[in-house]
């Protein structure tokens, strides 16, 4: 069925509201601007491929059409790209964080850097932040019918894919800061250790113990309890040193001091990977 | 499903976002393509010109710093020193957070001396650090 052009345009104001939540953090961060111009032509190009390898994941495990086929999946995270990239240019140019007197290399970096996570705010906006009406018909990531045949293997690729999805989301905003470095460097040992075991109580807290929308209460044993706060919590660490070589936090330091930043940086990550990915699931 | 009857599936609106999207994502991919084969890696190479601003109040010169490099200069610290009679008369320094790879970035500096006509403006150190 063709969709109408205005339940088009209501998605896409959906997608770009949602683009600007998760984004603005970041619009508004002048490491971020930096990092537009510092990253080297690999990085970028890095970040465009993992940014349209989570969307594909997004909007085949939790995106809008329940019905979406592989090509369907594809169009709409082409659409959301085009979509941020529009978003980022627009905003920065409203800022004023480009000019047409800046060189080509450099407002490219800018908008290339911003709109990956625009697009992924604007993928989950326009999937999450909808409310079923008559013209929604086939719409339907929140109802989660067609998830009941999934088997445990799909099963554990959405939680991993939305979990990737919800620790970039979360720790994108504070990943380029300073601060980072700064807690890392100045942070004691013991710190550390407690901000491993308070990422890890804060899972499990948001997984099992506080009936978080589309949290797991009953029937879960103890070891694939400790099997999914493990696999966010690796993942938050696995985003985060991602983050951290994409900003350049990892040249010239220590293997001790990349860790600690890992550590530091992984706490809003689990926070993303356990409530974010419930949150974005919409379930 | 044919290709065909998937594409049937979208309005205008949103072949035209995707038609978009495709020249968005090919355009920045090849961009950055091109750039990751052309860049040698050569470090920050600045480039500094000034101009009397004869229309400024005071005794203004326009500087500009070009980045000619293949990489970012960051920190980047330039000391001008200006010359009257064969001495330093005043010094001043720009510092800039960065000069991003082929851009330029314009200030402006003001002395307070008496302009003469045989002063120089020399530029008598440069630093900067490589991100």
């Amino acid at each position: 069925m063709v969709h109408t052009i205005k339940r088009t345009l209501k998605e896409y104001g959906r997608g770009i509201i949602g683009g600007l939540i998760f984004s603005l953090p970041l619009i508004y961060t002048m490491e971020v601007w930096w990092a537009g111009f510092i990253a080297p032509p690999g990085y970028l190009l890095s970040a465009i491929l993992v940014t349209f390898l989570l969307l594909l994941g997004y909007n085949r495990y939790a995106g809008m059409r329940k019905d979406s086929t592989f090509w369907e999946v594809c169009w709409d995270s082409v659409e959301e790209i085009g979509l941020a990239f529009i978003v980022s240019f627009l905003f920065l140019l409203l800022i004023d964080r480009i000019n047409f007197e800046m060189s080509l290399d450099e407002i490219a970096g800018k908008v290339i850097v911003e709109s990956m996570i625009v697009a992924i705010g604007i993928s989950i906006g326009t999937a999450q932040l909808g409310q079923n009406d008559d013209d929604d018909d086939d719409d339907s990531g929140m109802d989660g019918d067609s998830k009941e045949g999934e088997n445990a293997e799909n099963g554990l690729i959405k939680t991993m894919i939305l979990s990737i999805c919800g620790a970039v989301l979360f720790a994108s905003s504070v990943a380029p800061t300073e601060e980072i470095l700064m807690i890392a460097v100045e942070a004691q040992t013991a710190h550390l250790l407690l901000m491993v075991f308070l990422s890890l109580i804060l899972s499990s807290i948001i997984l099992y113990f506080s009936d978080f929308k589309g949290s797991k209460t009953k029937d879960i044993g103890i070891k694939k309890m400790i099997l999914h706060i493990s696999i966010g919590y690796v993942i938050a660490l696995a985003v985060s040193f991602a983050f951290l070589l994409f900003f350049g936090r990892t040249d010239g330091n220590s293997f001790e001091i990349v860790l600690a930043q890992m550590i530091v940086l992984a706490l809003p990550g689990t926070i993303g990977a356990s409530a974010g990915r419930l949150l974005i699931d919409g379930k | 499903m044919s290709k065909e009857k998937e594409k049937s599936k979208h309005n205008i609106l949103e072949k035209i976002s995707f038609a978009f999207g495709i020249i968005v994502l090919v355009a920045l991919v090849s961009y950055l393509l091109f750039q990751f084969t052309e860049r040698n890696g050569h470090p920050p190479q600045l480039v500094i010109t000034t101009a009397y601003q004869p229309k400024m109040k005071n005794y203004t010169f326009k500087v500009e710093v070009e980045n000619k490099g293949d990489q970012t200069a960051e920190q980047a610290n330039i000391q001008l020193d200006l010359y009257q009679n064969g001495e330093i008369a005043e010094s001043g320094s720009i510092n800039m957070n960065y000069v991003p790879v082929k851009s330029k970035e314009t200030s402006w500096i003001v002395f307070y001396v008496e302009p003469k006509p045989n002063d120089s403006l020399v530029i008598s150190s440069v630093t900067f650090v490589q991100p």
